[in-house]
């Protein structure tokens, strides 16, 4: 984000910025900059929060009224509203993980799932009229098939006509997260926080099981861009406790 | 939250990790007042309409985001998870504030809103190597006669 910043201003455009990792804008010296101290994937705050919103975007366009600069880095004085709770979520699929995951019963795990969640998800859609959870182009069973056909390393899944089978595979697995995330938001109580929700992916949700499956099958696999799937795209760092 | 001390230690020294170098020069254009000025947004969250191509692995292209884009037409193909989604899934504007930046035009607390922003992927490439594609947007956000951007990583 600095360097654009900076390459920006070097060919005449005027820039304001937010900054999400205070050190590493201080380091780069970014022209104008507002530092928030909102959680990564949220540098508005938080959703559905228009004044606080507001606030922000105010914050960081009055740095172009400033002269002082080259470099100007503010800070936003105020934590994101908390209107996540940290209220538990209930996977209404019980799926037992089994020592050795077997490609069929995931597979038959993910699809249960998913029919489980299916209602929900039409809520959600009819609440948000939006997914984002399209990104591979499968339809979510679909997704669900594409994924697990990696667990088996000697298997070729065709991904859809002239698109990569390494990012479709990454595509799939966060379709299938985000589509599970839509779903359960949907349900009647306080909104779960983000670390809620990643820690019920990942620790509770069959598609879950299936991706942390997939992580040494990928680390394993003769493609480098099916290696650098598994290394880097699948398991958030802050789950990786739960790889085996 | 999130601060540094808040995060996993593998997730801040990750961060810290970074290449993060100061370029020579430290250009600084001045312009005229808030009010007068039309701003494009710029993000690095890899977002893009849903119909567009989503961003590789490594990809330091762009994506252009017509300024009357509605909500239900945006995506994000993001190299990284390991950051949250579900804001964005609930509220596009907590990652690309697009109503709260239409609702300062109307207020008349900025000139104009650009008729089109941009998106890049903010991972995958180390900071000089975004270089040409910042200059092809500058040029681009010239002939829309923007003199503001403001800046939204992920």
């Amino acid at each position: 984000m600095s360097a654009l910043g900076h390459f920006l201003e070097s060919a005449g455009i005027a820039t304001a910025g937010i900054s999400l990792v205070r050190e590493n804008t201080e380091l780069m010296r970014s022209p104008r900059a507002l530092w928030v101290p909102f959680e990564l994937g949220r540098p508005f705050g938080a959703p559905h929060a228009p004044d606080f919103q507001m606030r922000v975007l105010k914050s960081a366009l009055a740095l172009l009224d400033r002269t002082d600069g080259p470099v100007i880095l503010e800070d936003f004085p105020d934590d994101a509203p908390d209107s996540n709770s940290a209220a538990s979520l209930v996977c209404p699929v019980n799926f037992p993980k089994p020592p050795n995951p077997d490609e069929s019963d995931l597979l038959r795990a993910v699809l249960a799932e998913t029919a489980s969640l299916a209602p929900w998800h039409a809520l959600f859609m009819e609440t948000h009229g939006r997914s984002i959870a399209t990104v591979s182009g499968l339809d979510i069973d679909a997704a669900a098939r594409y994924a697990a056909a990696f667990l088996d390393p000697t298997e070729n899944p065709e991904p859809p006509e002239g698109k990569d089978p390494a990012s479709t595979l990454r595509f799939a697995i966060e379709d299938l997260r985000n589509w599970r995330l839509e779903a359960i938001t949907a349900q009647p109580g306080p909104k779960p926080s983000s670390k809620t929700l990643a820690d019920w992916f990942w620790g509770e949700t069959a598609t879950g099981a299936l991706a942390l499956a997939l992580h040494p099958v990928l680390l394993e696999s003769a493609s480098p861009r099916l290696r650098q799937v598994g290394a880097g795209q699948l398991v958030p760092r802050a789950q990786r406790h739960r790889l085996g | 939250m999130v601060r540094l001390s808040d995060m996993t230690a593998d997730d801040a020294a990750h961060l810290l990790s970074k290449n993060c170098p100061s370029f020579p020069g430290e250009p600084f254009v001045a312009g005229p007042p808030l009010k007068d000025r039309r701003v494009a947004i710029v993000t690095t969250a890899g977002l893009h309409r849903t119909n567009d191509t989503a961003f590789d692995l490594t990809d330091i292209g762009y994506r252009v985001i017509p300024g009357n884009v509605q909500a239900a037409d945006l995506a994000m193909s993001h190299a990284s998870v390991n950051f949250d989604r579900s804001g964005f899934q609930d509220d596009v504007n907590v990652v690309f504030p697009i109503d709260r930046l239409r609702e300062l035009k109307t207020a008349g607390e900025i000139g104009s809103m650009a008729d089109f922003h941009y998106s890049v992927m903010g991972a995958g490439w180390e900071p000089h190597e975004i270089e040409p594609t910042a200059l092809e947007m500058a040029a681009l956000l010239q002939r829309d006669n923007v003199d503001a951007a403001l800046l939204v990583p992920v």
